[in-house]
Formats: C-alpha cells, structure tokens, sequence
C-alpha cells in the first residue's frame, strides 16, 4: 500500500491485482498500473458483494484505510457474513478485513404498538 | 383492534432455511394478518423463495406481500408471484387485498414502488428518455396505488410498499442514496387516498417510526431495523 494512503475511510491508493478488473469502474484496466484510488477500491468491494450470489448485499459499509478494509452493516446469517470477508478478499487478497458485520435476530417479537 | 404483523427484506436463501420458522409458529396466537414488504429472496431465484414459503408452510394467518428490487433480480418476478399466489400469500402489486377479521374489515393496498427522491431533492420527468423512464415508473406505480387505495371500502386501510413514501424512516441511510430509497410520489397517493397505516421495507440504515405530510403513521419493517422476525401493529377500528 502507498505511504500517501491515510487512516481517512476514503484516500489514498491501494494496489490491486491485475485479474478481475471491475465492471462498475470504467476505463481500461492497462490504465490501473500500480495503484487504483482508494474511492474504485471500495466501489469495486461494494460491486463484488451486490453481485455475488452468495451475499447480494448492496448495503454493506465499505471503509478501506492502508490495507484493512472495514465492513459494517447486518446480514441475515453468519454464512453471508463469512462470505463478505471471502468476497474482500478476491478483490485484495492480501488485506486485513475488519468484518463488523452483525447477524440480525429473527425472534418474535414480545410487544406490539398501537397505532393511533 | 385488528392486529397486523409486518417484517420486510427477509432475504431469504437456502441458508436461512429454520431461521424464521419458530416465530412465525408464534403467529396465530399474536396477529389477524401477516404483511411482507419486499425482497422476500436474496436474488430472486424460486429455490430461495420456496425456503420462505416453507417456512410459513402451516401457518394459519392469512398473508398478503409486494414484492422488492432484490426478488427482480433473476428476471423471474412472475415466476415467484405464481409460487406466493399458490401459498395463498395475496401479491400485490397496484392491487387490493380485503381480510374479514371477526367482522372487521381490513383492505391492503400494495406496490413494490420505485426511486425518484423526496421534495426538493428529487429527480424529474425530464431530459433523457432514460430519465424520463425512471420517475415516470415511479408515478406510474404511485398512481395505481393511489387508485387501490381509494376504492377500497373497508373499516381499516393499509398501504404496502417495499420502497419508502417518506424520508422520515430513512434515518441513517447517506442522503446521497435517498433518491434510490423511495419517493414523495408514493407518500402522496397515500395521503390522497387516505390509510390509517404504511408499511415499507428497502432501507436497512433506516429508522421504524414516520409520518407521512398527512399525517399518516409509516412504519419501516426492514428486517435490519427491527430486528426482529416480525413487528405487531394495533389498528383501533373506530365504531
């Protein structure tokens, strides 16, 4: 990871792998070179994640900083949850993932609200 | 009182098969009516729906859905309509459902509903075709939603919709995407028409508790803001 990459959730560049050139990010992959922005890194995560049948989330917080990408957000089981730390890593397989993601409860519930 | 249970963006996939299924046996006991406000499936596929209509399989409440962005993924939305409507689950989509309650009549009203934004921050009928194509879908949804509502004669009237009639119970969601997450034109067929509740799903960061301009209660049953299997709602009949 470049030095110039800082703590912000989004700056600086990361370095990606050649294969696997993101649709969702335009322009031709002999372009990328060495270092993509930090602003596709994520947007290439988010795409991953929305398009993976495994997950199909479009609602995950993607924050990557120097080489940890942070994932926030719920998903109904801990099988998709350890999907998303799998699909990261297809994007930048030698990152840290952070998964904070949480599994969302499906209890009934105990109360109910009247509604006036 | 008629007693609505309502949960939405359930997402269900072959992994979350037994997840549900202990609450909802809970259900006889606790509600009139079961609503489902959208995105019933992951990507839309038959096997992810079947796991949901499994596990309502043997529940005696009676059930009307809309469906969400996420069941239009596969391409097969009628496929997964035909396979609800064959559950006895009342898809709605511009259309009405009326359930008998002890006598008390409750008419449900739904539309999955579309993008477009809220007042002042919302997109127009105007320029590309593209454009033109996106809010006029969105006006054309609300605008059959409009209609169902109001030919419904029933005691009580809901509206339900998979996307947002109001920015109220959007809550955390970046406002950036709000135009993504519903519109003003669904809130205001609703307060033209007339309801006593709104139900929606779609916006995960969101808040529960809103109010349409009118006065109308909204409440976002998005799984992840609930929390829950499901949300209870007492609608008072008034005499």
């Amino acid at each position: 990871v470049p030095e110039q990459a800082t703590s912000k959730s989004i700056a600086g560049s990361v370095d990606l792998e050649p294969a696997g050139y993101c649709t969702c990010v335009q322009g031709p992959p002999d372009d990328r070179d060495a270092a993509e922005p930090v602003e596709y890194v994520v947007a290439r995560i988010k795409d991953v994640l929305a398009h993976d049948g495994r997950v199909a989330a479009l609602d995950v917080d993607v924050h990557v900083a120097d080489n940890t990408v942070v994932l926030e957000g719920s998903v109904p089981t801990e099988e998709r949850r350890r999907a998303c730390t799998e699909l990261v890593h297809t994007v930048l397989p030698d990152c840290t993932v952070e998964n904070r993601l949480v599994v969302v409860h499906a209890d009934a519930p105990s109360t109910i609200e009247d509604v006036t | 009182v008629i007693r609505v249970a309502a949960v939405g963006d359930l997402h269900a996939g072959l992994d979350t098969r037994g997840t549900l299924r202990p609450a909802f046996r809970t259900l006889p006991e606790c509600a009139d009516v079961l609503l489902l406000a959208g995105d019933l499936t992951r990507v839309g596929s038959d096997q992810e729906l079947r796991v949901l209509l499994d596990e309502l399989d043997g529940v005696p409440v009676p059930c009307a859905a809309v469906l969400g962005n996420h069941d239009y993924e596969s391409d097969r939305a009628p496929l997964l309509t035909d396979l609800l409507c064959d559950a006895g689950v009342h898809v709605l989509e511009g259309s009405s459902a009326v359930f008998d309650v002890g006598g008390v009549t409750l008419g449900v009203a739904g539309t999955k509903g579309f993008g477009g934004g809220f007042v002042d921050a919302c997109g127009s009928e105007f320029g590309e075709p593209e454009m033109k194509a996106f809010v006029g879908h969105t006006r054309r949804l609300a605008g059959e939603l409009f209609r169902a509502l109001s030919e419904l004669r029933t005691d009580l009237r809901v509206a339900l919709l998979h996307f947002a009639p109001v920015p109220d119970t959007l809550g955390a969601e970046r406002p950036e995407i709000y135009p993504f997450l519903g519109s003003y034109l669904l809130g205001e067929a609703v307060d033209h028409a007339g309801a006593d509740l709104v139900i929606h799903g779609h916006a995960h960061h969101g808040l529960e508790h809103g109010v349409t301009p009118g006065g109308i209660a909204v409440r976002n049953v998005a799984l992840p803001v609930i929390d829950q299997a499901f949300k209870l709602y007492a609608l008072p009949v008034e005499h």
